[in-house]
């Protein structure tokens, strides 16, 4: 009988046993319940998780980096406010994704920049190498400013950040189907001004 | 109609991509950059916090503004109908009294016998 039980419940050792590990999921619910409890300490814990791809969504939206940091702001304390309304089941980071693209979107409405030249000096992160080519760059600034504010911000979250064509559709509020057309257009003219660039190097 | 399925990398994507990270790098070298953002992030929400939009005045307002609006209405219906239902009795009293002073159109008739005999007890009452 006793060889029978040990047979089917082996002996664990204590650290098995012991409860396992939060994942970053369960960590992150835990953060949110107590910041909707107003916690702000809480509140900082989420900021400092989510503020680096927040700051790329805005960024790959607006303008400049200056815009960029605005609109993550605006994003956080929107999604700060709204917090109560938030279920925490859901996942905080789309859901701050989306109201930090949609702070960045305000943001791009209200400083529509029209004058291409204006756009490619300031689209120029202040982070670049300067070992590449100046050229290359600034004729890539160029077609970036022909191109429209979408499929600007399609290209940069699909190839820089890595997004999806579901997950850009959800964060610019518009179809997954245009989101994919708006990445094609947008790559066959940025492969177009580089190979202009290419041929007179 | 063609249906495009997936975006497929042609020549030159590669290169596109890489002058867009290159050109859309975040400042993520910079660590301290990232927790001074976190401080005005955080600065931000607090000071919102403190002073609030000039629409927040009105938030505690709010209730008392509804449950006003809901009585100012009731006592505005109220009087509604009262007005209106004194109007109507008004109107029917002016009928009727004007009614009762419509002159008679066509011959007169005669008095009956009943009323000379009261107006001549009545005469010779007060020559009594």
């Amino acid at each position: 009988m006793t060889l029978a039980l040990t047979l089917a419940y082996p002996a664990f050792p204590p650290a098995v046993l012991s409860p396992p590990e939060p994942t970053a999921r369960e960590r992150e619910h835990s953060l949110v319940v107590a910041a909707q409890r107003g916690d702000n300490e809480s509140f900082a814990s989420l900021v400092r998780l989510h503020q680096r791809r927040a700051y790329a969504v805005a960024r790959a939206i607006v303008l400049t980096h200056e815009d960029a940091e605005d609109a993550v702001q605006e994003g956080f304390l929107h999604a700060f406010r709204a917090l109560d309304r938030f279920l925490p089941d859901q996942a905080f980071g789309a859901w701050l994704n989306r109201i930090v693209a949609n702070a960045a979107l305000d943001i791009t409405r209200r400083k529509k920049v029209r004058d291409a030249d204006t756009l490619a000096d300031t689209i120029a992160s202040p982070f670049r190498d300067p070992a590449e080519s100046a050229e290359l760059r600034r004729r890539l600034t160029v077609a970036l400013s022909s191109l429209n504010e979408r499929q600007r911000a399609v290209i940069v979250l699909h190839d820089v950040e890595g997004f999806k064509h579901a997950e850009i559709g959800r964060l610019l509020g518009i179809p997954e189907g245009t989101a994919r057309s708006d990445l094609h257009h947008a790559r066959a003219r940025l492969r177009q001004a580089l190979s202009a660039v290419r041929s007179q190097l | 109609m063609k249906i495009e399925r997936n975006t497929p990398n042609e020549p030159g994507d590669e290169e596109v991509t890489r002058v867009l990270r290159d050109v859309y790098a975040p400042p993520s070298a910079n660590a301290s950059y990232w927790e001074t953002l976190e401080t005005r992030i955080m600065t931000r929400i607090a000071t919102a916090g403190e002073s609030p939009e000039w629409w927040g005045v009105f938030d505690g307002w709010v209730r008392v503004g509804l449950a006003a609006a809901v009585l100012a209405g009731v006592l505005a219906g109220a009087t509604l109908l009262r007005a209106r239902e004194a109007q109507e009795r008004l109107a029917y009293e002016a009928v009727m009294e004007s009614a009762s002073v419509i002159p008679v159109a066509g011959p007169t008739v005669a008095r009956g016998p009943g009323r000379n005999t009261r107006d001549a007890t009545l005469r010779s009452l007060i020559s009594y």
